[in-house]
């Protein structure tokens, strides 16, 4: 099974072999960060920080929540329709269903390169930022990038937080996107989920449990109850993003098992 | 090789799209399976493939039950379901490699099966750029990758040119010798005929013959039939239907074709007909085609 799941991975990462998922996961991955460099390159004297201030911690903030109020879950929508539109263009399950592995490989090789792909993508985030930040820095001496040091320790515990934080939205996205063989669908569902968590985040408590507004609560700390560490060291919607994600994938396991092709 | 067992199938109760259908593919044979548009032959290929269950029935192969031996199974059939299967941006190599992982098929196979389809030319094209009879050959070509026992093909000569049927027909043949069994499922009853010794006809998912082509024909035919060109067409017409027993008889101005029960009486025709001072200019004996015999059968 370990080995069927490895070479479903290795597959995956050759179907993407230029397509424009491929691009997709770099350059929008390096979006923000590159537009937080262009304000702070051009606008610099606005942000010069005052006396004793680390000015990472403004700058890294800024960036993460500018990614995980909207445009990180959308980014995760459209790289899990994007990449498997492939199977569904190519008409592929028919044959990837007659191959000598088990379902289940198939389903869980393509679910962690995706949850790599998006790895991939944070990963070209944090170092982006961290690369804009001394570059800025060597530019524009004043804003004081190389007097501070960034604090990484923190800053990667984020990272790992909006990762977790996501999987809720990735798993539903999985398996719509599996499922359904118009791109159209997933997309348009994803995107209106998203919205309708931009709207009940900011006022209903019981959106701590809406999968689409876990990785807001990054930009909004204003919900008490999801902002709360347990002792897992995480809050009750990364939490509730895990186990979301746990339950959505075993059924689209089970359902992978029975779709019929026809 | 593949025992086919009263299965029955259907999406919704009352519409059967497989009624207790029953074969036997013997092994080392190339065989057809024909039926018109609809009649269910891609039904019965995925279920074959246990791409759908059936409500009833079971299917073996190499005297193994499909559905609880799937995967050891499928590293020794290969398959074409309706169209090829390709990465459209992926060359037609690299959409091969894909499949050899899984199949842990070592790379130069890869160039040799381009190479048995007639597609090692365009081997670094992308998919999207083949014609559709090159998208054919390509799905053949991942069909063969694993050098399967057996091979399971919907519509294999679809888009192919009369010099890629020909081409794929001699792959047919050349797997024959190499003791494989071939499964072609096609409503182009000249190749079927041209290519397989053994055939299922299904109408309405329902079977109406397997067996030997060979047998069909002598089910379908009682006697052999017979043209003839003469002059006197009438008087012919006269001593055949009072001297001989005939199953059929049409004729035209100059033409005669009839049935005879017994190939012994074609002298004693001859013979009849020139003391009669009749002029024979032709006369040749009709071979029923496949294609016949299908209409006649599915009539």
């Amino acid at each position: 099974m370990i080995s069927s799941i490895y070479t479903s991975f290795v597959s995956e990462t050759q179907k993407v072999k230029g397509t424009f998922t491929f691009w997709f996961t770099i350059m929008g991955s390096l979006l923000i960060p590159f537009i937080y460099f262009l304000i702070y390159f051009f606008r610099f004297e606005n942000f010069v920080p005052p006396k004793d201030i680390n000015p990472w911690d403004i700058f890294i903030q800024g960036n993460l929540k500018s990614i995980a109020f909207i445009l990180f879950p959308l980014h995760v929508i459209l790289t899990i329709a994007i990449n498997l539109n492939i199977e569904h263009r190519a008409n592929s399950w028919k044959k990837l269903f007659v191959l000598p592995v088990k379902r289940e490989s198939i389903y869980i090789g393509k679910l962690l390169f995706l949850l790599f792909q998006v790895g991939v993508s944070l990963i070209i985030f944090t170092l982006s930022i961290l690369i804009f930040g001394y570059l800025l820095g060597f530019i524009h001496s004043e804003l004081n990038f190389s007097e501070y040091p960034p604090k990484l320790l923190q800053f990667l515990k984020s990272i790992i937080r909006l990762f977790i934080a996501v999987l809720g939205i990735f798993s539903i996205q999985y398996v719509l996107g599996l499922f359904v063989k118009n791109i159209i669908i997933p997309i348009s569902l994803g995107v209106f989920l998203t919205i309708v968590a931009t709207i009940i985040v900011q006022g209903w408590e019981h959106s701590i449990y809406f999968p689409y507004a876990f990785p807001m609560y990054f930009f909004l700390n204003s919900n008490q109850l999801a902002v709360i560490d347990t002792h897992y060291g995480l809050t009750i919607s990364e939490i509730t993003s895990f186990t979301t994600f746990i339950i959505v994938n075993i059924l689209g396991v089970i359902m992978f098992k029975l779709k019929r092709i026809s | 090789m593949i025992k086919v067992q009263n299965i029955n199938f259907s999406y919704q109760k009352s519409d059967k799209i497989i009624d207790d259908l029953s074969f036997d593919v013997p092994k080392n044979s190339i065989f057809g399976f024909l039926g018109a548009n609809g009649s269910g032959k891609t039904t019965a290929i995925r279920l074959l493939l246990n791409l759908c269950k059936p409500n009833s029935g079971e299917i073996l192969i190499q005297n193994k039950k499909i559905a609880l031996n799937y995967i050891e199974l499928y590293k020794k059939i290969g398959t074409l379901i309706e169209d090829p299967t390709y990465y459209g941006h992926l060359s037609g190599r690299d959409n091969l490699k894909l499949l050899a992982k899984f199949y842990e098929v070592d790379k130069h196979r890869i160039d040799e099966v381009l190479d048995l389809v007639g597609l090692l030319y365009a081997k670094d094209k992308t998919a999207n750029k083949y014609s559709l009879g090159m998208k054919q050959r390509l799905g053949i070509a991942s069909s063969i990758l694993h050098n399967p026992d057996i091979l399971i093909l919907d519509e294999p000569l679809n888009g192919l040119d009369p010099k890629g049927i020909a081409q794929i027909r001699e792959l047919f043949f050349k797997f024959q010798e190499e003791k494989k069994t071939v499964f072609i499922s096609s409503h182009q009853l000249n190749e079927i005929e041209n290519t397989c010794s053994d055939v299922c006809i299904i109408d309405k998912g329902h079977q109406l013959f397997t067996g030997k082509i060979k047998e069909l024909k002598s089910q379908l035919t009682s006697g052999e039939s017979y043209k003839i060109t003469c002059n006197k067409v009438d008087q012919v017409k006269l001593i055949l239907s009072t001297k001989f027993k005939i199953k059929s008889l049409i004729n035209s101005d100059s033409e005669l074709t009839f049935s005879l029960e017994e190939k012994e009486n074609v002298p004693l025709l001859v013979k009849e007909l020139v003391n009669a001072d009749i002029q024979i200019f032709e006369i040749v004996k009709i071979e029923s085609n496949l294609e016949d015999l299908y209409l006649t059968l599915t009539k």
